[in-house]
């Protein structure tokens, strides 16, 4: 646009000089188009977040899966000192609801369990095994009995008792009296019929039991301890 | 009823420590009690003494203790509490000295 004639060095130089400040904003702006476009390229798939992230620390930084683990995604490569860089730009690129955790090559991170306590475990039972049978013998009643066993305190011997009960509570009493050892408890009976000895329960410390002219035994285990 | 040692102890203390140029960072070692209440995901765990803490069958101790680590992985921001234990400061280790069978 200038003439030929006024095309000096000096006058260029000039001309130059006052345009320099436009030509500046020119470029500047033209950074910012471009940076606007590389910006709005980038999604949220992976790869481009890695190359969003490398792009801008200038490192090996690869994002992998979080595995089940707590966060979705692991980021890995990142400094330390970018971590609030990094997490800003992640924030703004990844999909909403999305979890992620740095893991930083310049961090050691170490884990110790210490104040340790002894593991216990209750004492088990290995065998239990019947023995020492006490027969109880009942002749005659014809009532509803309740049949009971008193262990008494610890370390005496208990007692089983025969009480009248129901209709017939009237009537004669039959008191049947046995030992058990310390520690033991009744917990077998059986009730003797024309077939002999039959199994008639197993509920421990009581029993309810119809009794007509036929016999009774319980049987006690002893476990010790 | 009665409880003897395993010759295993439990430890109740886990220690996070995040060094960066040989220095630890603000705020750390850090330490997590095995004990106390936390809630990781939808469960929740409540305090619990050192002597049921001992007792704890071997099921559910290890139900505690993996919930444990998730909620520091959690809670630091750790992918793996497994990884960076240091050998032999592990949480579940025979200990026939101080746990004499």
């Amino acid at each position: 646009m200038l003439m030929v004639v006024l095309r000096q060095s000096r006058t260029v130089a000039f001309i130059e000089a006052l345009n320099f400040p436009s030509v500046e904003v020119k470029s500047e702006l033209d950074a910012f188009i471009h940076d606007l476009q590389y910006r709005s390229s980038i999604t949220s798939q992976v790869c481009w977040l890695e190359k969003l992230l490398s792009d801008r620390f200038r490192g090996d930084i690869t994002i992998t899966e979080g595995n089940g683990l707590f966060v979705d995604f692991h980021i890995n490569g990142i400094q330390y000192a970018d971590k609030d860089e990094a997490y800003a730009l992640i924030n703004r690129y990844k999909l909403a609801g999305k979890s992620f955790a740095f893991v930083f090559p310049d961090l050691t991170i170490t884990a110790m369990w210490g104040d340790g306590l002894c593991e216990t475990q209750p004492i088990t039972v290995e065998s239990a095994a019947w023995s020492n049978p006490v027969c109880v013998e009942m002749i005659n009643p014809s009532y509803y009995l309740i049949l009971s066993i008193h262990p008494g305190s610890t370390g005496t011997p208990g007692d089983i008792s025969a009480n009248p009960f129901g209709p017939y509570s009237s009537g004669t009493v039959v008191e049947i009296r046995a030992t058990i050892a310390a520690g033991g408890y009744f917990n077998h009976w059986e009730i003797y019929t024309d077939e002999g000895w039959q199994f008639l329960s197993n509920q421990g410390l009581y029993l309810h039991a119809v009794v007509a002219n036929t016999k009774i035994r319980a049987f006690y285990s002893y476990i010790n301890q | 009823m009665d409880y003897v040692n395993t010759g295993i102890e439990r430890c109740k203390t886990l220690t996070i420590d995040k060094r960066s140029g040989g220095a630890s960072l603000i705020g750390y070692p850090k330490s997590y009690d095995i004990l106390s209440a936390f809630t990781v995901g939808d469960m929740s765990h409540g305090v619990i003494t050192e002597e049921n803490f001992q007792r704890l069958s071997e099921s559910i101790y290890n139900e505690r203790l993996g919930d444990f680590k998730k909620y520091v992985e959690s809670a630091e921001s750790i992918v793996s509490i497994n990884d960076i234990t240091v050998p032999g400061f592990e949480a579940y280790r025979q200990n026939l000295n101080s746990c004499p069978v």
